[in-house]
């Protein structure tokens, strides 16, 4: 203990100094997890992970024509947004992640939208778009903060927003009958809207009539079916086994509904069936879903979840795959870079030792 | 605890509150003569400590077992003045077995009340005086007088418990008395804190107490009328508590800052209160008295439950019941209540024109609302460096700056982008626009104010369609929408889109009233 603080003295002291800090001034100013690393430290290159400073939430499948036309409709202008809806065609889940980014840039700034809406007041994209932006636009009218600290003209201007979700949704899917994409933005705005079981599972039947194997829709409505939102854990795991085994490519909803309940449940890991998911996600990402655009998502989730069970060199071996994207499972922390850089470094310890 | 136990448990906390004081401040002296006497050095050092201690102990005893002083809430009557009033207290006060007070007021306020002016915690007693609101002398009939007045009169016989009237006196000086103390320097802050301990275990030992004793006055108002005058008493209070203070705030202060107050506002409460249209409201309030909460510092039970223990009590009237007004007890009743109502009132009442409500109430709502609207207008002018007229506003509107238009001061919000602001923004907006478009079709002649007993009031639209009109005001607002129909319906009735409400300043009264 004493050898410790003696060393603590010269390694802290020595940071301070490479700081331009006083020793105090130094100890202040950083957490004591930080100050115990420094006691200890890890250098992730050296067990085969890309560099600290490499590390970073930018997706490694850079989709280019994406890119494009989000930087037009920052400048306001839509037809590169509607090229690009066309493009994706009948590949649904790709539709509703474009959907969500550009309801996202819509929430905040929606003249490319008005403009694309009075130009073409028939087009299904940007009718679904602006269904989007209601949820987002609402969310972000909510606020983070807890209900405490949220004014009643905050909460009122949610509900006049969300309420205007459904009714948006439902002209974009006149537009576009078969497409699901109305319906994935209804599952998301069912928590807000906070729908009973019922009329939520009214909203998944049309949903899955027109994709059945839908991954967004599917995370999304593993939201509303835990226990923080509408659900239960035995709900969630249910929704997550039926998904996973009418779905192979959906196995990663087991652990994700994991990772919902982990908090709470210490010892999931323990039980022998649940073990078992883990290795048939581990040997799905081996095959074809390795190659896929969500794979590192999926890889972030099965190596928190291998962490979770300290399985340390299946974790490290995961980690070396995913490189350097902090997206997925970190997402969930406050500073998902360091969450990441965080679990990295705990995980390289426990393999050591 | 049993309930004999337990009040000679409180009445003993009340002396030995006593005893325990002057032991400690003994105590204290009686150590530094010891010390005087033997160790003179030291002495000299402990009376450092000591006489602040004792000074100390001394203030905080004082300001708890002081005398109550403060002004005196509303104005006095005399038996000469009000012989009825008083025959029917003193009368009360026999049956009940209780000295009558000495001084009877009338108040401003929905409450009736004995007090008395105690020392040494209550365990003196001094001058007794009933306080009665003008508002419960309006509303009340004469039996449901009584039955309050016996309520009051009934803590304070000796009938339910030997000590019952003690304790309740004590209670009441405790509570005072744990408001007086202040906390300036940190050794009194401490001693506060002692005393207001003892005042606290004191307070929650006499709850259970206090709220028999309440089941008792109840019984005691029940006996001298019935159970069911005694139900309706209670219930009555429930409802002119609700129904005086909304006629204060909607037709008595409504023209304050405009300069006016109503010249007979009793004439206009008893009005209000016959109102025929109001009737099947006022029976629901009477019986709007579930729900209510309940702490251990209330010295009354759920409602609910004194009444269920009135009717279970099943008092029927010794005669066949012929009921008044309590205000058939009074001489030149109006005159009193008024006189006492208005004497509680701040000085500036006086500076204050007085007129019928009518004229009140339109002086007040034109003042307001056109404040409002003036308000709202000029900071459009500010925000969007026009002229702060109806015109800007409705432009700002069409060209969707929905935020430039509200002026309310929020919390700096780094992450609500400018769709949020505007979402934000929208019903201040449309509050606002609707403030000016009402007080300039008032202005115009196509909207007037009303004013009657049955309603709320408000603003009745002459002119245009008021349905019609509410609409364009939504179209207007619409992500999108524009103000066209709204612009062509004031055109119509005459209102200048250059429109800027006038005489926003208040009428003041200067000399003589």
């Amino acid at each position: 203990m004493v050898l410790t603080q003696i060393k603590g003295f010269f390694v802290w002291r020595r940071e301070a100094k490479r700081r331009g800090m006083g020793l105090m001034e130094f100890m202040d100013s950083v957490s004591s997890k930080e100050l115990a690393e420094l006691l200890d430290p890890v250098d992730p290159v050296r067990w085969g992970l890309v560099p600290d400073d490499q590390v970073t939430l930018e997706s490694p499948f850079r989709d280019q024509d994406l890119e494009t036309a989000t930087a037009a409709a920052h400048a306001g202008d839509w037809r590169p947004v509607a090229d690009l809806l066309h493009r994706a065609g009948q590949d649904w889940d790709r539709r509703a992640g474009y959907v969500a980014v550009f309801g996202r840039i819509a929430a905040g700034d929606d003249a490319f939208l008005r403009d694309w809406r009075s130009a073409r007041p028939q087009d299904p994209g940007a009718a679904m778009i602006y269904a989007e932006s209601l949820v987002q636009l609402a969310w972000q009218i909510r606020g983070g903060r807890t209900a405490g600290e949220t004014s009643d003209e905050q909460f009122e201007g949610f509900h006049r927003v969300i309420q205007q979700v459904e009714p948006a949704a439902l002209a974009a899917s006149q537009l576009a009958p078969h497409d699901p994409t109305p319906w994935f933005t209804l599952i998301t705005a069912a928590r807000g809207l906070g729908y009973e079981h019922d009329r939520f599972r009214a909203l998944w039947q049309e949903l899955i009539q027109r994709a059945p194997a839908h991954r967004r829709a599917h995370e999304s409505a593993l939201q509303y079916w835990c226990r923080k939102w509408y659900g239960s854990d035995e709900e969630m795991f249910a929704f997550a086994e039926a998904a996973a085994s009418a779905h192979p490519q959906l196995h990663h909803l087991r652990l994700q509904a994991a990772v919902e309940s982990q908090a709470e449940d210490k010892v999931i890991w323990r039980v022998a069936g649940r073990a078992q998911w883990l290795d048939t996600e581990r040997e799905l990402l081996a095959g074809p879903d390795g190659a896929r655009p969500d794979a590192p998502v999926r890889r972030s989730y099965l190596a928190y979840c291998l962490m979770a069970a300290k399985r340390w060199p299946e974790a490290l071996e995961q980690l070396r795959l995913i490189g350097p994207y902090a997206g997925g499972v970190w997402a969930r922390f406050g500073d998902p870079v360091e969450a990441f850089l965080h679990h990295r470094k705990a995980t390289c310890r426990n393999v050591r030792i | 605890m049993r309930v004999s136990t337990r009040a000679a448990l409180a009445v003993s906390l009340l002396v030995g509150f006593h005893v325990l004081v002057l032991g400690i401040v003994a105590g204290l002296i009686g150590i530094e003569l010891w010390a005087l006497s033997h160790a003179r050095f030291v002495a000299l050092k402990l009376a450092f400590v000591i006489v602040p201690l004792i000074y100390a102990v001394l203030r905080g005893y004082f300001t708890i077992s002081g005398r109550q002083t403060g002004a005196e809430p509303g104005i006095p009557v005399s038996p000469e003045q009000q012989p009825q009033l008083w025959r029917l207290v003193r009368d009360l006060a026999g049956q009940v077995g209780t000295r009558p007070p000495e001084f009877i007021r009338i108040t401003d306020d929905v409450n009736a009340a004995v007090s008395e002016r105690t020392r040494f915690l209550g365990l003196i007693a001094g001058h007794r005086t009933l306080y009665l609101g003008a508002p419960l002398l309006a509303g009340f009939s004469e039996r449901q007088l009584i039955s309050v007045l016996a309520h009051e009169l009934g803590h304070y016989s000796n009938r339910d418990t030997r000590w019952s009237a003690l304790i309740y006196r004590g209670r009441l000086s405790m509570i005072k008395a744990g408001s007086r103390l202040d906390d300036e320097k940190w050794l009194h802050r401490i001693i506060g804190r002692l005393f207001r301990f003892y005042v606290l275990r004191y307070i929650l030992l006499t709850a259970d107490l206090v709220r028999r004793q309440e089941f008792a006055a109840d019984v005691m108002s029940a006996r001298c009328t019935d159970s069911a005058t005694a139900v309706s008493a209670l219930r009555e209070v429930a409802l002119l508590d609700t129904v005086w203070r909304r006629f204060l705030g909607q037709r008595v202060f409504v023209g304050w800052d405009a300069g006016y107050l109503p010249a007979h506002i009793f004439t206009g409460f008893l009005e209000q209160l016959a109102e025929p249209a109001r009737q099947a409201e006022y029976e629901q309030l009477r019986h709007d008295l579930d729900g209510e909460e309940t702490s251990p510092f209330d010295s009354h039970p759920p409602m609910t439950a004194r009444i269920a223990a009135l009717e279970s009590l099943g008092a029927v009237p010794a005669a066949p019941i012929t009921d008044r007004r309590a205000l058939a007890l009074l001489n030149q009743p109006l005159d009193l209540l008024e006189y006492a109502y208005r004497h509680d009132l701040v000085d500036e009442a006086k500076t204050k024109r007085l007129a019928d409500f009518g004229t009140v109430q339109s002086a007040g709502l034109r003042f307001q609302l056109g404040a409002a609207a003036a308000e709202f207008l000029d900071h459009a002018g500010r925000a969007t460096g026009g002229p702060a007229t109806l015109r800007t506003v409705l432009d700002a509107v069409d060209a969707g700056r929905l935020a430039a238009l509200d002026g309310t001061e929020r919390e700096a919000g780094p992450d609500l982008g400018a769709r949020a602001r505007r979402e934000l923004s929208r019903p201040v907006v449309e509050g606002g626009l609707t403030n000016v478009v009402m007080v300039a079709l008032v202005d115009a002649g196509q909207a007037r104010w009303k004013h009657d007993w049955a309603s709320e009031p408000g603003v009745q639209i002459t002119g245009p369609d008021a349905e019609q009109l509410h609409d364009s005001i939504v179209d207007a607002l619409v992500e999108g929408g524009s103000t066209a129909s709204l612009r062509g319906l004031l055109t119509a009735a005459g209102v200048p889109l250059d429109y800027h409400p006038a005489g926003t300043r208040p009428t003041v009264l200067t000399g003589e009233n």
